[in-house]
């Protein structure tokens, strides 16, 4: 590799750099986690750039490594942010079933309820704008599954809001997708 | 229709930092307007950490795996 594209590289990568952080950050919800992220996705993609086509979308190559990275964490140790997004959803849940209708939360809150395969598929499609068949690719699922991931959410959004059309989404509970980590 | 689809997601592509255009709401399940506000928040969310001021750090590590490439002559592996 030439000096020139060593420079080119890095130039490249340090643009990219807000946007992983920003995938990160909705991932792994705490920032400094998040960060931690971010640099060990940098180190992995110089390492291993011998095996990045030139041709391809470079964002997606290095979304897929850092959402590759966080998901082996995840598998070594669990985050305790997986333990409180439990939580949360449970408690949340809970008021559901008691009351007939539950407290609306914010965006902020409602995001993090949603499973850590949820908030990815929707950031990759709703936030970052690749299309179905790119973030399936990058997520090593089902172009199908991709689709049902970004519904599911933003109905689960719709639903914790309490945005008014979500009424028209039907009364039936939408069954909470199963955690990457759980089970 | 496909490639309008296609051209449309190039621009979004190369677009993408600058300028984010809501979805057109036609794969979900819910009404268009839930779409709309949702996806607003979510990208608003989004854009509002992708504007937060870059640490030092990150530019830091990259220089130093840039300078390492350029004091090792040893070739890159393909496999990580």
């Amino acid at each position: 590799m030439t000096a020139g594209s060593t420079a080119d590289l890095q130039s490249q990568l340090t643009a990219l750099v807000p946007n992983l952080r920003a995938f990160a950050r909705s991932l792994c919800g705490a920032a400094d986690q998040a960060d931690d992220l971010v640099q060990e996705t940098l180190v992995k993609a110089w390492k291993s750039r011998a095996s990045f086509d030139p041709g391809s979308n470079l964002k997606a190559w290095l979304f897929t490594i850092l959402r590759n990275t966080y998901l082996s964490e995840l598998r070594k140790r669990k985050y305790e942010v997986q333990d409180h997004d439990g939580e949360l959803a449970q408690q949340l849940s809970v008021k559901d079933s008691q009351s007939g209708h539950m407290d609306l939360v914010d965006f902020t809150k409602a995001f993090a309820v949603l499973s850590a395969e949820q908030r990815e598929a929707l950031i990759l499609i709703g936030a970052e704008g690749f299309s179905y068949d790119e973030a399936a690719l990058m997520c090593g699922c089902a172009v199908g599954t991709m689709k049902s991931r970004v519904n599911r959410a933003r109905g689960k959004l719709a639903e914790l809001m309490g945005v008014d059309v979500a009424e028209d989404f039907g009364g039936e509970q939408i069954p909470r997708p199963r955690g990457i980590a759980v089970g | 229709m496909s490639d309008e689809k296609q051209s449309d997601e190039q621009m979004r592509q190369e677009a993408k930092v600058v300028t984010m255009t809501p979805e057109p709401a036609q794969e979900g399940g819910l009404p268009s307007e839930a779409h709309g506000l949702i996806g607003h928040q979510l990208r608003e969310e989004y854009r509002r950490v992708l504007a937060e001021p870059l640490p030092d750090k990150f530019t830091k590590l990259l220089e130093e795996l840039a300078r390492s490439e350029g004091q090792s002559t040893s070739k890159p592996e393909s496999k990580e």
